[in-house]
């Protein structure tokens, strides 16, 4: 009895509120049989969360490819090491993972039902994040005039098709970002709509794990 | 205490803990960038005489550091329902073996032993299985 107890109030220390107000509403959800799942957890997270699984897969994938033919290269093409400018690189996964701090800020200001500076997180998510893939355009940019196009070698198109998709990824991203912001100056996102929010959090801050192997693996890892 | 009191108290209270909240995450916020800057250091201090396993070693750790930081904190898988944990937890725990098994059949690490091939495939796995299952159940999930 007294284990139970403690797991209890164990359990009931770690929440923090952001999550109290996550059940709180899927209870309310429940009540109103419009999300619930049997699982007791809202299906609209729970797909997302099957998303971000598969997602993994896929990037898992395009990380062993490019592990593959990160060494197939011509006798007189440039290799990585030639190629990357890890101060710039450096500076662009900095932002990146900022942004996962403002969008996480702008759920918690929402949820307490503060939208102004709810919006003012959102834009400024947005807003990192276009200026990370600002950054990656200027890196192949440059990677092209230096001489490394999409078909020049094997290390050219599994680099370009991984860090491409990651780009694709963070360019969806601020687009939702922006319909939600959108949706907020029009009076449409509320504290009790902030689920919306959390997924689309949710699949910021995966773009920003999946960055944080790729910034590792691709760039820093001795070539 | 009257009700406008009693209002009060609860508002200050609940407000106290969205900023401890808050600060949760810039502290998180602040460590992410502290470990980026450890790792960008590494790149640099490889190129006068660090080994090339040391620095693989070093910062293999940091970015697992930095990913389960994010998905803990930022993602709420620390506080959320424990299905989330689970799902992810079993997603990596089946890419991780298929992953080293198709690098190792297109010859990617050709020299190792196979029985330390066969450690690399089971191991991390089994632990980051066991870690974030059992010691990470998830706050709330399990109310339900």
């Amino acid at each position: 009895m007294v284990m139970i107890l403690r797991k209890t109030t164990r359990t009931h220390q770690r929440r923090c509120p952001l999550t109290d107000t996550a059940i709180d509403q899927t209870s309310n959800e429940h009540s109103d049989g419009d999300h619930g799942s049997t699982l007791g957890v809202s299906n609209d997270k729970l797909g997302m969360w099957v998303f971000l699984g598969s997602d993994c897969l896929l990037f898992g994938g395009l990380i062993s490819t490019y592990m593959l033919y990160k060494d197939r290269i011509g006798p007189d093409d440039l290799g990585p090491e030639e190629m990357f400018d890890i101060p710039f690189t450096s500076v662009s996964s900095f932002v990146l993972l900022m942004s996962s701090l403002t969008v996480v800020l702008a759920i918690t200001a929402l949820r307490r039902n503060d939208i102004r500076r709810s919006r003012i997180w959102l834009l400024a998510t947005a807003i990192l994040g276009a200026i990370f893939v600002g950054g990656q355009v200027y890196e192949f940019t440059v990677f092209y005039r230096e001489g490394l196009g999409y078909t020049t070698n094997l290390f050219g198109t599994s680099f370009f098709t991984l860090t491409g998709f990651h780009g694709v990824h963070v360019t969806v991203g601020i687009v939702m970002l922006m319909s939600l912001y959108i949706q907020s100056m029009r009076g449409k996102l509320t504290s009790g709509q902030s689920e919306k929010l959390e997924i689309i959090g949710l699949y910021w801050h995966f773009v920003d794990v999946v960055w944080i192997v790729i910034f590792t693996i691709v760039y820093l890892f001795p070539q | 205490m009257t009700a406008t009191e009693q209002q009060l108290s609860e508002g200050a209270e609940e407000s106290s803990s969205w900023v401890k909240q808050d600060m949760v995450y810039i502290k998180t916020a602040i460590v992410l960038g502290v470990f980026t800057a450890i790792e960008v250091f590494t790149y640099f201090e490889s190129v006068h005489h660090a080994p090339d396993w040391l620095l693989v070693i070093t910062l293999s750790f940091l970015m697992v550091i930095k990913f389960f930081l994010v998905t803990a904190i930022f993602m709420h898988l620390r506080d959320d329902n424990a299905v989330f944990t689970k799902l992810m937890v079993l997603g990596l725990c089946i890419a991780w073996p298929v992953y080293f098994v198709m690098a190792f059949t297109f010859g990617f690490l050709p020299n190792w032993n196979p029985i330390l091939k066969v450690l690399f495939l089971l191991v991390p796995p089994s632990i980051t299985g066991s870690w974030l299952g059992f010691s990470f159940k998830g706050g709330t999930g399990s109310h339900h």
